[in-house]
C-alpha cells in the first residue's frame, strides 16, 4: 500500500499496482448489462424518474436496428448537433450484442418471451457553458413486434401486461416500414400500423400526461425516391406537409385522430443500416421533448416512498442487498 | 501518513508488460529521471525484477502472460526532483492475463471478487490501450459526404504494415470497417465498451452515481496510456493524444468527460521501446543504444504537447497529478 509521508517525514511508501486477481470466486459483476426489465428501475429512479421511450412496431419494422444504430452513432462520436453526451449505461452488454448482430447484417427478431425489456442510456446535457450537472436516464423499449401487434388488436389480451408501460411513457415512437408500404400490397401494413397508433391513442386518452407520439418511417434506403430525398421530419405533424408518397392513408387518418385528441404528433423518416441516416436527428427531437417532462404520475412499478431521491444511494443499496 | 494505491488495467496485448519491463530496465540504466531506485531499501531477492526486465534486455517483447505466470515484483523507488523530491515509495507490480477484462465483460456471473472490489478502491488508475490491438466498436457505414474522419481502420494514417506485429493469442486485429463478420469469425468485446463497463463497476464500488464526482480532496485519477505509438503514422503521432482518443474511442472519451473532472483524466501516448523489436534492424539498434529509445507524449497544462523519454511519467501523474509531471 502506498503511504505518502507528511512533508516533514521521509518514510517508506508502498505503491501497490495490481493487474489481476488470483483465481476468482464465483462472484457476479455489479449488474448483468443485459436489458432492464420493466419494474426493475429502482436504482435508476433514485436520482430522478427515468424517461421512458416506447419504441413500437410490427415485426421486422426496424425497432432493434434503430436502437443498435443509435447506440453505434453515439458510441462512435457521431453526435451531429445532439446536445447530449454519453455518461452511463446499465445495458452495455445488450447494446454490444445488438451492435454485433447489426454488423452481421441481421439483428434478428426480439423474441416474444423477452416480454417488457428496455435498453438504458444515461446522457448528460451539453450547453454553451459545457456539460451540465444533470444526468438523464432514458429507457428504450425493445419489445417483440408480435406482442405489439397483439396488443393493438386486443388491449386486454395476453400482450396487455407487456405493453402496460406505454401509458407511463414520455414519448412513443411507432415505426412503419416504407418498403412494405410502397408496393401495391402496402394497405395491409398501412392498416396494421394505424391499429397501433389508434391503440396508443386509446391508452393515452386517460393517461395522466400526454407524451409525444412520433411516426417513424424506416428503411428509406430501400425506396429510391425516399433515399434521394433523404431523411425528413414533419413536426408538428401537418397533413399538408405530408410528403410520403406511400399508401399510408390509414396511418394519416390515425395521426389526425391523435392530433384531435390533443396529442403532439410528428413524423420522421430515416434508415438505420447499413447507413445511418436521420437516426441522431430523431433522437435529438426525442431527448429534447422527454427531458422537459417534469410532471409525471407515480409509476406503476413498486417503489417505496422511502426510496425516493431523498434517500442516499448507499442507504438504498443496503436496503436492497 | 496516508495510503494510496494505483491499479493498472488493460486488455490482452495492450502493452502493460512491455511498459513494466521497459520501465524497470530504464530504472536500472538511469533512463528514468523522475524516479530512481531507493538503494537504501534494495531487496535481497531481485529475481522478480530481473525477470520482468529480461525481455527488453534481450530485445524482445514480453510474451502473452498466461495466468500461471503471474508474479509480483517490488521496486523500491524514490522521487527525484520537484516538490516531492526524496519521497520514497515501493511500486508493487504483478502481471496478468488481459483476457480477464474481456471475460469479465462477457461472462459477468463470475470474476468480480474481493480482489477486484479492493482494486476498484485504488486512488488512481492507468488504462492501457494499444492502438492497433484494440477491438474496435464497429460502426455502420457512413453516407458518402464530407465530415469528420471516420473511426476505425478506414483511417489512412494508421500503420500500413499488417504483418508488422504478431498478435498474442486470442487478440484480433482491427478489422476494416467494411468487412462483415462471418459466422466463423471470432467475436471480441470492443475495447472501449469493456473499459467503460469496468470503470462503471469501479465507480459503483466507490458508491459514485453517474456524473457524481469524487471528493475534491481525494481525486480519482484515470490515466489513459496509448501504447506502441511508434507504429502510428505521422499526423497522429504529433497530434495531442486526447484527439486520438476522441476519434477512436469516443464512448470512452465521453464517459470520462461526463464522470471525471478535467484534471482527473490525462491521456498519454507512449512507445516503451521506441520501435518494433520484431524488426531485426531495429532490434539491433535498440540493443546497441546507450540513450533511451522510449518516449512519452502528453498535453501539458499550457496546452502544448510535451515529450520525454521518461517512462515513469504516467506513474508520477497518477500519484501526484500535474504536480508530478511538471513540464520539462
Amino acid at each position: 500500500m502506498l503511504r505518502l509521508p507528511l512533508r516533514a517525514e521521509k518514510t517508506p511508501v508502498d505503491l501497490e499496482v495490481e493487474l489481476d486477481p488470483p483465481p476468482a470466486d464465483d462472484t457476479a459483476a455489479p449488474w448483468s448489462g443485459a436489458h432492464v426489465r420493466y419494474g426493475n428501475f429502482e436504482e435508476l429512479a433514485l436520482r430522478a424518474m427515468p424517461k421512458l421511450v416506447a419504441v413500437l412496431g410490427l415485426q421486422d419494422t426496424g425497432k432493434t436496428s434503430l436502437l443498435a444504430s443509435l447506440f453505434l452513432e453515439l458510441a462512435n462520436g457521431q453526435y451531429g448537433d445532439l446536445p447530449y453526451r454519453f455518461a452511463s449505461s446499465r445495458t452495455l452488454l445488450a447494446f454490444d450484442q445488438l451492435a454485433l448482430r447489426a454488423n452481421e447484417g441481421d439483428v434478428g427478431h426480439t423474441p416474444v418471451e423477452s416480454g417488457s425489456q428496455f435498453l438504458h442510456l444515461g446522457m448528460r446535457p451539453l450547453s454553451e457553458r459545457g456539460l451540465e450537472p444533470r444526468h438523464v436516464d432514458v429507457l428504450f423499449s425493445d419489445i417483440a413486434g408480435e406482442l405489439t401487434e397483439q396488443w393493438s388488436q386486443n388491449a386486454a389480451g395476453e400482450a396487455a401486461e407487456a405493453l402496460a408501460f406505454v401509458r407511463q411513457s414520455n414519448a412513443v415512437l411507432v415505426l412503419a416500414d416504407v418498403e412494405r408500404l410502397a408496393p401495391a400490397g402496402g394497405r395491409e401494413h398501412d392498416g396494421k400500423v394505424a391499429d397501433i397508433l389508434r391503440r396508443v391513442g386509446t391508452v393515452l386518452r386517460d393517461a395522466p400526461h400526454r407524451p409525444d407520439v412520433l411516426l417513424v418511417f424506416t428503411k428509406i434506403d430501400r425506396v429510391p425516391q425516399l433515399l434521394e430525398e433523404g431523411p425528413c421530419s414533419t413536426v408538428p405533424f401537418n397533413e399538408t406537409a405530408w410528403k410520403m408518397p406511400l399508401r399510408a392513408g390509414s396511418i394519416r387518418a390515425a395521426m389526425l385522430a391523435l392530433k384531435r385528441q390533443g396529442v403532439e404528433v410528428g413524423a420522421f423518416s430515416l434508415s438505420s443500416r447499413p447507413v445511418a441516416r436521420g437516426v441522431v436527428g430523431l433522437f435529438r427531437h426525442v431527448l429534447a421533448r422527454v427531458d422537459r417532462c417534469t410532471s409525471l404520475a407515480r409509476p406503476t412499478w413498486s417503489i417505496e416512498p422511502e426510496t425516493s431521491s431523498l434517500m442516499t444511494y448507499t442507504a438504498a443499496r443496503k436496503e436492497w442487498e | 501518513m496516508s495510503n494510496r494505491t494505483l491499479t493498472v488495467l488493460g486488455v490482452t496485448g495492450s502493452g502493460k508488460s512491455t511498459w513494466i519491463g521497459a520501465l524497470t530496465d530504464g530504472l536500472y540504466r538511469g533512463h528514468v529521471s523522475r524516479v530512481v531506485f531507493d538503494d537504501a531499501r534494495w531487496p535481497e531477492d531481485t529475481t522478480g525484477i530481473n525477470r520482468v526486465r529480461s525481455y527488453v534486455q534481450r530485445g524482445l517483447f514480453p510474451g502473452h502472460t498466461a495466468e500461471e505466470m503471474r508474479s509480483v515484483i517490488e521496486l523500491p523507488l524514490l522521487i527525484q526532483g520537484g516538490r516531492r523530491s526524496d519521497e520514497t515509495f515501493t511500486l508493487k507490480l504483478s502481471d496478468y492475463d488481459g483476457e480477464l477484462i474481456e471475460k469479465l465483460f462477457r461472462e459477468r456471473t463470475r470474476g468480480w471478487d474481493n480482489a477486484w472490489e479492493r482494486r476498484a478502491r485504488a486512488d488512481s488508475f492507468l488504462l492501457f490501450v494499444r492502438h492497433d490491438f484494440t477491438q474496435a466498436l464497429r460502426s455502420l457505414a457512413r453516407p458518402a459526404e464530407p465530415g469528420p474522419p471516420r473511426p476505425d481502420d478506414a483511417d489512412p494514417m494508421m500503420s500500413s504494415s499488417p504483418d508488422e506485429f504478431t498478435p498474442p493469442p486470442n487478440v484480433s486485429r482491427r478489422a476494416p470497417e467494411t468487412e462483415r463478420l462471418k459466422p466463423e469469425d471470432p467475436r471480441y468485446v470492443p475495447t472501449s465498451l469493456a473499459l467503460v463497463e469496468l470503470l462503471q463497476w469501479i465507480r459503483r464500488e466507490r458508491n459514485l452515481m453517474p456524473i457524481e464526482m469524487s471528493p475534491p480532496d481525494r481525486p480519482l485519477r484515470v490515466g489513459i496510456v496509448l501504447t506502441a505509438w511508434d507504429s502510428i503514422k505521422a499526423p497522429w503521432r504529433e497530434a495531442p493524444p486526447e484527439d486520438y482518443l476522441a476519434q477512436h474511442h469516443a464512448i470512452l472519451k465521453d464517459f470520462l468527460a461526463c464522470n471525471f473532472r478535467e484534471n482527473e483524466v490525462r491521456v498519454f501516448a507512449m512507445s516503451a521501446v521506441g520501435g518494433n523489436l520484431e524488426d531485426k534492424t531495429y532490434r539491433d539498434r535498440y540493443l546497441e543504444a546507450e540513450s533511451p529509445m522510449s518516449w512519452v507524449r502528453w498535453t501539458g497544462t499550457h496546452g502544448r504537447v510535451v515529450q520525454t523519454e521518461d517512462l515513469s511519467v504516467p506513474l508520477c501523474w497518477a500519484l501526484y497529478g500535474d504536480d508530478g509531471i511538471a513540464d520539462d
